[in-house]
């Protein structure tokens, strides 16, 4: 057999061990659907008969308009949505840029959570500030545009267990434009006492 | 065909499989290694998502197998050349992504990389990429053109068995 046909032969074991590999052991790359959502009153629906309390929805990824006035959510979301679940469901925020980044500014209280903390397994801040938010909203967020890593660290959460995990896709920058009060700089405490 | 170059290609075999190695089974063996690399791979808007999957597994299994081929000196040049074939691979998609002002993690090493180093080489993809891979081609290269050099299993195998004697069929 000469030099190509042991490459071939290479590629070809390869292939056969990538193929049962991935059989064995299953990834999905995408944000899957929650299965339970948080209805929440956005801006342009205060006043019209709805409240302020949040009501859980569950079911498989629901979103849409509720009888009260109040709109369920789906896994991505937009910054008015991100808000109300700030303000009315207390969500916690978790910003996945970087180290740089974060410190510079991110939302106000959020955590900091890179999708390379995932690499050893489950991240120590997933343990501590995230604990007892398995059945809560949770907003992920990195800086928007192509960033991919909110998506990243909202599918690692789901597979975590998390059960309602939300993408703000317009990102950081978005946000600090349209809400600066609600942003911090440096670091936030870690460790704190979590649950909705 | 390049002079015999004595230890250089076993010390370059040795750390092209450290190298490609550590990298395959931070990828592949790791807690969330799989999920990272194919978060990485998908980040670069190439592959449709069931070809992510795919490359997600078969990209470090070449490298893995390439990396033990290259430690046993068996199959020399052809590990070689598969690893030339995957890093041009790597870098026409760093390039197109430089292309196309992307700002994506690499996701080269998986998380094999110690911290300090990884900070030296660069997570994100950029220029400083296809300059590292160039060097690390170059090393292939070199393997590719030099073969095995001493301490491969290819020498044993490339030995000429002896002759044997021919039979004594002459006349007494």
């Amino acid at each position: 057999m000469g030099l190509a046909g042991r490459t071939l032969a290479i590629g070809l074991a390869a292939l056969v061990a990538g193929v049962a590999h991935s059989w064995v052991r299953p990834i999905t790359l995408t944000v899957q659907e929650n299965t339970q959502s948080t209805a929440v009153v956005l801006p342009d629906a205060q006043g019209t008969g709805g409240t302020d309390e949040p009501v859980e929805v569950q079911g498989e990824g629901a979103e849409g308009e509720t009888p009260a006035g109040q709109v369920t959510l789906g896994v991505e979301i937009t910054l008015e949505e991100a808000l109300a679940l700030m303000e009315q469901a207390g969500a916690p925020f978790v910003d996945v840029r970087s180290d740089e980044l974060y410190e510079a500014s991110h939302v106000l209280g959020a955590i900091h959570l890179s999708p390379d903390a995932f690499a050893g397994g489950t991240p120590e801040a997933v343990l501590t500030d995230l604990a007892g938010f398995e059945d809560a909203p949770i907003v992920v967020y990195c800086t928007g545009g192509d960033c991919h890593d909110s998506h990243s660290v909202a599918a690692f959460l789901q597979r975590l267990g998390f059960q309602e995990v939300h993408v703000m896709v317009a990102g950081m920058d978005a946000w600090a434009e349209a809400y600066p009060d609600l942003v911090a700089a440096g670091t936030e405490p870690t460790g704190s006492e979590g649950g909705p | 065909m390049m002079p015999r170059l004595g230890w250089v290609p076993l010390v370059l075999r040795l750390v092209l499989a450290l190298l490609f190695g550590g990298a395959a089974l931070a990828k592949l063996f790791t807690a969330n290694g799989p999920s990272l690399f194919a978060q990485a791979i998908n980040a670069f808007e190439i592959l449709p998502e069931h070809l992510v999957v795919l490359a997600t597994f078969v990209f470090p299994w070449i490298e893995l197998i390439c990396a033990a081929l290259l430690i046993a000196g068996l199959w020399t040049r052809s590990a070689s050349l598969m690893l030339g074939i995957l890093l041009l691979a790597f870098s026409g998609a760093i390039y197109s992504v430089i292309q196309r002002g992307m700002s994506v993690d690499c996701g080269c090493f998986g998380a094999f990389l110690p911290d300090a180093l990884a900070a030296v080489l660069g997570q994100k993809t950029g220029w400083h990429s296809l300059i590292r891979n160039g060097v690390i081609l170059s090393a292939i290269l070199v393997v590719l053109g030099a073969g095995p050099g001493v301490l491969a299993v290819d020498n044993l195998l490339r030995r000429r068995p002896e002759r044997p004697e021919p039979p004594d069929d002459s006349p007494s």
